[in-house]
């Protein structure tokens, strides 16, 4: 497709305005504003709520109404849980405000990569996370960890700009901070993963991404120039990403 | 911010978001080769209301921020002649410009950034991560530290170039490499070399209302500064500096 001077030049802007959404929600994340983040920087057209996607390693909430229910409810619920030894050691009341009482993460957004569909109502993007997430014990401890996976989303152009419609978010390993490198197992399926916990149980269960051969998909997995949206390319339930290269057309 | 742009606004507001991530990246290089003596000059507005953020409380007005790189470089130099005298075999016989920074790493990519540029172009604000890892001087040598940061700026455009008018570098995660997050700070065994080394000390903010504590298991839940919104002037959106 060839794109006038102008037409470039959106895109060019399309081009930043996708990475710094991505970048927003990893923020957001790491502030768990959860509830923000969906107001904020996902869809809101009625036809996308319903299709909107957030993936684990193990398959895909579906609906915008799903997605809060795990990504904001449940998280919430889990934070409570997290609070709860500090009532019972110190009487920290158990209410909003104090949740969140010894914990930390900071969730980066690194490495994007970024394709505006020649229509120029979706774009695609993939990126990693390096990260950590800590919760924090009465007695002082923490269980802290280091955590590493690819970002990958459909995003789609609302009136207002730039929103996430599908968001994927993969998960390779977890290290224990002050755990040597070496003495973390270097074959340790997700269900050994202290931060497979944050996966839940999704709307649709199906393997998005498998750690132990993850890294083989990621050519076929990565956003390439294209012309319009469809399913099967996209990051949402009906996409590819995931499958075996025997279970889908080479690209 | 209501504003429509025309296709060239658009794309000099695009130059402005890259100059704005280059400046970053090279103050962020900057820290790697210990330029700390040449950071003022380099990267801040002439302004005399500009304020550097450290955890501890502010550096506000030109001359506190001043005296902070002087004493980062005080440091920078102590460092150097500890180890310098610690090894003279390697540096005996090198000058002090030689050595500047030997031995002594800070590395802080910065990264998932968030940038808007206001409406009327006159100023910028940025907010990112910083994943770094540096090394400390102990009374027991060289330590290596990680770090998790947050890197809040408000730039200022002076003369058609862009320039920090307030900054907060926020530390979230400052601990030992390979070690707990939370228990009692790793320390080797004192080494006479580097007794000196407890002399050394971080510069005081001349404000000083602390602006975050690190981590810490009993600490309440600390986000990062606020993120940047679109803007039109900079009297309708928040500061990183001494106002908010």
């Amino acid at each position: 497709m060839v794109f006038t001077d102008e037409e470039r030049i959106d895109r060019i802007c399309d081009r930043e305005a996708c990475t710094q959404l991505i970048n927003r929600h990893s923020i957001y994340h790491s502030n768990d504003w959860r509830r923000r983040e969906l107001d904020e920087l996902w869809v809101t057209d009625p036809q996308y709520r319903q299709t909107a996607s957030l993936g684990y390693n193990n398959g895909y909430y579906v609906g915008m109404d799903a997605i809060a229910q795990h990504y904001v409810l449940d998280r919430e619920a889990q934070r409570y849980e997290w609070l709860k030894p500090y009532h019972e050691a110190k009487r920290t009341p158990l209410c909003r405000e104090n949740l969140g009482l010894g914990a930390s993460a900071m969730h980066t957004s690194t490495t994007p990569l970024v394709y505006i569909a020649d229509d120029g109502r979706t774009a695609r993007y993939q990126g990693y996370q390096l990260g950590y997430q800590s919760t924090g014990r009465p007695d002082g401890t923490a269980e802290s960890y280091l955590e590493f996976g690819l970002l990958y989303a459909d995003l789609v152009r609302e009136e207002d700009g730039w929103k996430i419609w599908h968001l994927v978010m993969e998960h390779d390993h977890t290290v224990e901070v002050g755990t040597a490198y070496a003495d973390v197992p270097v074959r340790r399926p997700d269900s050994e993963d202290p931060l497979a916990r944050d996966y839940g149980t999704p709307t649709v269960e199906q393997t998005v991404y498998n750690p132990l051969f993850g890294w083989e998909y990621i050519w076929q997995d990565m956003p390439r120039p294209y012309v319009t949206y469809d399913d099967k390319s996209g990051y949402g339930p009906g996409g590819d990403l995931g499958k075996p290269y025997y279970k889908r057309e080479r690209r | 911010m209501k504003r429509v742009f025309t296709a060239e606004e658009k794309l000099s507001r695009w130059e402005d978001t890259r100059e704005i991530k280059n400046l970053v990246g090279r103050m962020s290089t900057d820290y790697v080769l210990k330029e700390e003596r040449n950071m003022l000059a380099r990267y801040w507005s002439a302004r005399e209301d500009i304020c550097l953020g450290v955890n501890t409380g502010f550096f506000s007005g030109r001359e506190a921020v001043a005296a902070y790189y002087a004493a980062e470089e005080a440091k920078i130099a102590a460092e150097s002649a500890m180890l310098q005298a610690a090894f003279p075999k390697e540096l005996g016989e090198k000058s002090a410009e030689e050595i500047h920074g030997v031995g002594m790493m800070d590395y802080k990519p910065v990264d998932t950034g968030v940038i808007e540029v206001a409406g009327d172009g006159k100023t910028a604000k940025g907010l990112w991560m910083i994943r770094g890892s540096y090394s400390k001087l102990t009374t027991g040598g060289p330590m290596a530290y990680w770090e998790w940061s947050w890197l809040a700026i408000d730039f200022v455009r002076e003369a058609g170039e862009w320039k920090i008018w307030h900054q907060r570098y926020l530390r979230e995660i400052d601990r030992p490499c390979g070690y707990s997050f939370v228990e009692e700070e790793h320390a080797y065994a004192p080494r006479p070399e580097f007794a000196a080394a407890a002399e050394l000390k971080d510069a005081v903010p001349n404000v000083a209302v602390p602006l975050r504590e690190t981590y810490s298991a009993h600490r309440a839940f600390a986000p990062s500064p606020e993120v940047p919104v679109p803007y039109d002037t900079f009297a309708e959106t928040f500061s990183y500096g001494l106002e908010q």
